[in-house]
């Protein structure tokens, strides 16, 4: 069973999405399952609209299902899922003007309801009120660097990948990452100081 | 600021803190849309291929009305049109419009006999129109009725033109001219080549007699304004006297038809 579970578990995404093109169901709900969560978030903490974000991560998901049938493996996996949902978040920003979408000044009072990380019971506090400094911090990022910063948060993409994705140089990839967490790692500085100073 | 610039070490913790945080999930109704999607989309694909199968039939079955119907309508169309333009245009239900109406009519080469006279026209408008470069439209334009005219007009000049052909030396061939007539109707091959070849002396000669049948015409004019004056319908006399007054200016003035027709002038003046 163990032996089994490890099995489906070393199958790539690749080979998930040609299974899936192949007929086989269980292997989209798996892809689906592994990659549902950092590709919500990348949504969500990027638009201030939580309902677009949503709408914007099915329309992902949609056009992964119709592109399964002539899916060919010529790239990995998720760096093709988050060029899909970069070019849609990309084209709702050009069709909706920026400020309405990407809100820089989002305040405490605008995270959505899983702001707090009070079920979890295994962080303590101290990690939690940071956690919690820290997801202010990123929704103030430039747009450029949140993006460049969630992806490398949540994936683990490397400049390279990201840079492909984004569609810029890999130096400027570099760049937005370094910036970004210069910012986040500032910001969370000063804030927990205001925080651990009351 | 290159102080600040994080460490690796710094970049791990705030990534740990990140994914500490990082808690959000899509709802089981927005997952459970988008799964249902996905198996929806698979049974559409397993039944594609019987659908794709209908389709194609049907796509090759309609092919050749798609490719046909633009023939068959254009046909369609260009039958009504010809239809409708013989049935609706009464200038193409009588002679070709291109025919004798638009010919010029030499005003002096006018014969007034008929039988042979009808001939003598026929060969005097050719020689005209050689000269205007009209003569082969107007042979080759003859109506089928026509033939015995155009027969009596060959057999003239057929006679006159070697004759002239030799007094020019310019090798007249006979059998040349036979060859081109067999290959074409009778009545326009012939009656063009013959033309073509017509020489100016006898054409002088033909002028001159339909001339003075021209003159004979003339002079019963004269006499039928004559009568007109004589009965008093001075109208139509005058009518009469304003019309034979171009081809009266052209005679001499001594000719005696011209002396009748200022007579005559006179006598309606009074």
């Amino acid at each position: 069973m163990a032996l089994a579970e490890a099995a489906s578990e070393a199958v790539s995404d690749e080979q998930l999405m040609l299974n899936y093109a192949a007929g086989e169901a269980s292997a989209f709900e798996r892809l689906y399952l592994k990659h549902k969560g950092p590709l919500y978030r990348y949504f969500v903490r990027q638009i201030g609209d939580k309902q677009l974000a949503e709408d914007l991560y099915q329309e992902t998901w949609g056009r992964v299902i119709k592109a399964a049938e002539g899916y060919q493996p010529q790239a990995k996996f998720t760096t093709w899922l988050y060029r899909i949902a970069h070019n849609l978040l990309v084209d709702h920003v050009r069709a909706v003007k920026p400020v309405d979408l990407f809100s820089d000044l989002q305040t405490q009072e605008q995270q959505p309801e899983f702001e707090s990380g009070c079920d979890e019971p295994s962080l303590s506090f101290e990690q939690e009120q940071k956690a919690s400094l820290l997801k202010e911090c990123v929704s103030l990022l430039p747009q450029v660097q949140k993006e460049a910063f969630l992806l490398n948060c949540e994936t683990g993409f490397p400049a390279r990948v990201i840079a492909e994705i984004v569609g810029v140089s890999l130096e400027a990839s570099k760049s937005r990452i370094r910036y970004a967490y210069q910012s986040v790692k500032d910001c969370v500085a000063a804030k927990w100081e205001v925080v651990s100073g009351r | 600021m290159v102080d600040n610039k994080p460490t690796e070490q710094e970049m791990q913790e705030l990534r740990n803190l990140y994914l500490a945080g990082a808690k959000e999930e899509p709802s089981d109704s927005l997952s459970a849309d988008i799964l249902a999607l996905s198996r929806h989309n698979l049974d559409r694909r397993q039944e594609a291929p019987s659908v794709n199968d209908t389709s194609q039939q049907r796509v090759s079955a309609k092919g050749p009305q798609k490719k046909f119907s633009p023939w068959v309508w254009s046909s369609a169309a260009s039958v009504l049109l010809v239809l409708g333009l013989s049935l609706y245009w009464p200038a193409l239900q009588g002679p070709s419009p291109d025919g004798p109406a638009l010919q010029p009519e030499p005003v002096m080469m006018r014969a007034s006999e008929p039988g042979s006279a009808e001939a003598n026209q026929k060969m005097v408008d050719n020689s005209a129109d050689q000269a205007a470069g009209y003569a082969a439209p107007v042979s080759a334009t003859s109506a089928p009725g026509d033939q015995a005219k155009d027969e009596a007009v060959d057999r003239v000049m057929t006679q006159q033109s070697p004759v002239a052909a030799a007094e020019q030396g310019l090798g007249y061939d006979m059998k040349a001219e036979e060859t081109i007539g067999a290959d074409m109707p009778r009545s326009g091959a012939a009656a063009g080549v013959s033309a073509k070849s017509l020489p100016q002396p006898s054409a002088q000669n033909m002028v001159t007699l339909a001339v003075s049948d021209d003159k004979a015409e003339l002079a019963r004019s004269l006499d039928k304004l004559a009568e007109l004056i004589k009965a008093g319908e001075l109208a139509s006399a005058s009518l009469e006297f304003k019309a034979l007054a171009p081809q009266v200016s052209q005679l001499p003035k001594e000719d005696p038809v011209r002396i009748r027709y200022q007579q005559l002038g006179e006598m309606l003046n009074k």
